[in-house]
């Protein structure tokens, strides 16, 4: 290895651990575009996402994670940094009392969303990184976000390809290939609406915990993952700035995450499928009291994803992709009962659904359908009847006129969104669920300094 | 006589000729593999080699063809592991790469690592 090679995957640790280092002292949330990964790959952002943005995955953009971002050109491009600004528009149905949110008006909101600050890409060979540091501008605090350190290898084994990884992170499904998390809206958000009260344990770690995994992808068939996650304490969340579950909850011992898939890729890439389950157990210590033993999570998720691409000769194709997910959430709540006379279980099953179809990787419509069903516990969750039923619809309409071969800058693309998100079903009632209903006209920005 | 029979002695003469003919040409594309070709094609579609493996005599040429729209790379790695880099491919060009020494290669796209073949060199 030359000396230049050495000091330049030095440097880049260098880097990295100073946006870590960054990222620890504050706090924050994910953000999907990261152009540096094209450059490093020499790649427009349509050869890896569906319609030419973060965060839906094609083949390409899933092998590029599975080997653990560090695939690259083979020339040095500098240091991979990106900028990802964000600003929307939102009306709710019915005004929100008090105001949207701190310093918002009730309704027709304007908002600059936030900023994220990221550190994608290549470290030294078979290692890579991605580590987000985010400005959330509508709470105005700064927030550290997705975090997934990787190393990954081939090998063949049985006589077929292997490819074997290391990983450390932020949270489990972070490092999932399919996005089996399947959170709430398709690809965008806004702070300043109204969320359900009820979510399952696996989505809502992301920040709160860190933590080492291995996993392996076996003749591009069979994947299997493990990972075990440690929860922070409360002094280090508000070092971190961020909140803790539930407000003030915290963990009890490592939390494991297991992950298994099989997917398979048809005539010559035109038909992708994946079927998969994971199952995380995290025992909580409610309002942070340690006397009383700890409540149980035991999440149990089974997914499935399709894909089909026109021509997989062109990244920008048209591309449909549908996606299932069902999630089981039982939840023992010894301490919970004894000392807040909750409910001794309660279960929480989700439903995600979605169908996209992207146009020519520019224009991507999406049709989302989202469902929560629970036992009802007025102690625990202070809703009329102790309801959490929540339902509802999400579609879609993203532009995205660069990130394609053609394109005139390729260390930058924007994303213009258009999204209406309607409740059936809101925390067990559904006279007032409409009120809920939420327009959001969104923008995003994202630029890379590597070139 | 029918029509038929009279016409039978023809018939199996044609046959014959035919089956001369298919004989021959296998003949032929063995030796041709046998002592190798001196060029060999592989076209790069859908993120993937046209081939798995391919067949080359020493000293002979492989054409790497990419038919994608995004750019793709060329890497040889002889049996000792060790990578030689070919090159970025933009879309629609060939890189032609001589294979002087015999053995097995393998042939990647560092890009795609997913992309990969080997090129059996041999006399």
């Amino acid at each position: 290895m030359r000396t230049s090679t050495i000091w330049y995957g030095i440097m880049r640790i260098g880097a990295l651990s100073a946006a870590l280092a960054i990222a620890f002292a504050l706090n924050l949330r994910p953000a999907s575009a990261v152009p540096s990964f094209g450059i490093q790959t020499s790649q427009p952002c349509s050869a890896c996402h569906v319609g030419s943005y973060g965060p839906r995955l094609k083949t390409a953009g899933r092998d590029f994670k599975l080997y653990g971002y560090a695939s690259s050109d083979n020339k040095d491009h500098g240091l991979p940094f990106n900028a990802n600004a964000r600003a929307s528009f939102t009306h709710t149905d019915a005004d929100q009392a008090g105001g949207a949110s701190d310093g918002f008006d009730v309704n027709d909101n304007f908002a600059f969303d936030g900023l994220t600050l990221s550190f994608a890409g290549k470290i030294v060979d078979q290692v890579g990184a991605v580590a987000r540091l985010s400005y959330n501008g509508i709470k105005g605090v700064w927030q550290w976000g997705g975090v997934d350190i990787r190393y990954a290898k081939d090998a063949t084994w049985f006589g077929h390809d292997v490819v074997f990884g290391i990983t450390v992170n932020n949270g489990p499904t972070r490092t999932d290939l399919w996005e089996s998390a399947l959170s709430g809206a398709p690809t965008a958000s806004s702070g300043l609406s109204r969320r359900p009260k009820a979510a399952p344990i696996a989505g809502s770690l992301s920040g709160l915990v860190a933590g080492a995994g291995i996993y392996a992808m076996w003749n591009d068939l069979i994947y299997l993952e493990f990972s075990a996650y440690d929860g922070f304490n409360r002094d280090t969340l508000n070092a971190l700035g961020v909140d803790p579950l539930n407000g003030r909850d915290s963990f009890d011992g490592l939390i494991p995450y297991g992950r298994i898939a099989v997917q398979k890729e048809f005539d010559e890439g035109h038909h992708f499928i994946e079927l998969g389950a994971y199952a995380l157990r995290a025992n909580v210590f409610p309002r942070d009291i340690d006397t009383a033993g700890t409540n149980e999570f035991l999440d149990v998720d089974v997914d499935a994803m399709y894909q089909w691409i026109a021509d997989p000769s062109l990244s920008t194709s048209d591309t449909f992709t549908a996606r299932v997910a069902y999630l089981h959430e039982q939840e023992k709540l010894d301490a919970s009962r004894a000392l807040f006379g909750t409910n001794a279980v309660d279960n929480l099953s989700t439903w995600r659904a979605d169908l996209s179809y992207s146009v020519d990787a520019t224009i991507t419509a999406t049709a989302h359908y989202f469902q929560t069903t629970g036992d009802n516990d007025v102690v625990r969750w202070g809703t009329p009847g102790g309801k959490i039923d929540t339902t509802g619809w999400i579609g879609q309409l993203d532009y995205v006129p660069w990130g394609k071969p053609d394109s005139p800058l390729d260390w930058l693309n924007v994303r213009l969104t258009l999204q209406y998100m309607a409740y059936d079903e809101f925390n067990g009632r559904s006279d007032n669920a409409s009120d809920k209903n939420t327009l959001l006209v969104g923008f995003t920005i994202v630029g890379t300094t590597n070139q | 006589m029918t029509h038929a029979t009279m016409f039978e002695p023809r018939n199996v003469a044609f046959r014959r000729a035919t089956a001369l003919v298919a004989v021959i040409a296998t003949a032929f594309s063995v030796l041709t593999a046998s002592a190798g070709l001196m060029e060999n094609e592989v076209d790069q579609k859908g993120l993937r080699f046209s081939k798995a493996s391919a067949a080359i005599a020493v000293g002979g040429t492989m054409h790497f063809h990419n038919g994608d729209d995004v750019i793709h790379n060329i890497m040889t790695i002889d049996a000792d592991d060790e990578p030689e880099d070919q090159g970025l491919q933009k879309p629609g060009q060939t890189i032609s790469t001589k294979f002087d020494k015999t053995g097995t290669y393998q042939v990647r796209c560092a890009i795609h690592p997913k992309m990969k073949m080997t090129v059996k060199v041999g006399e």
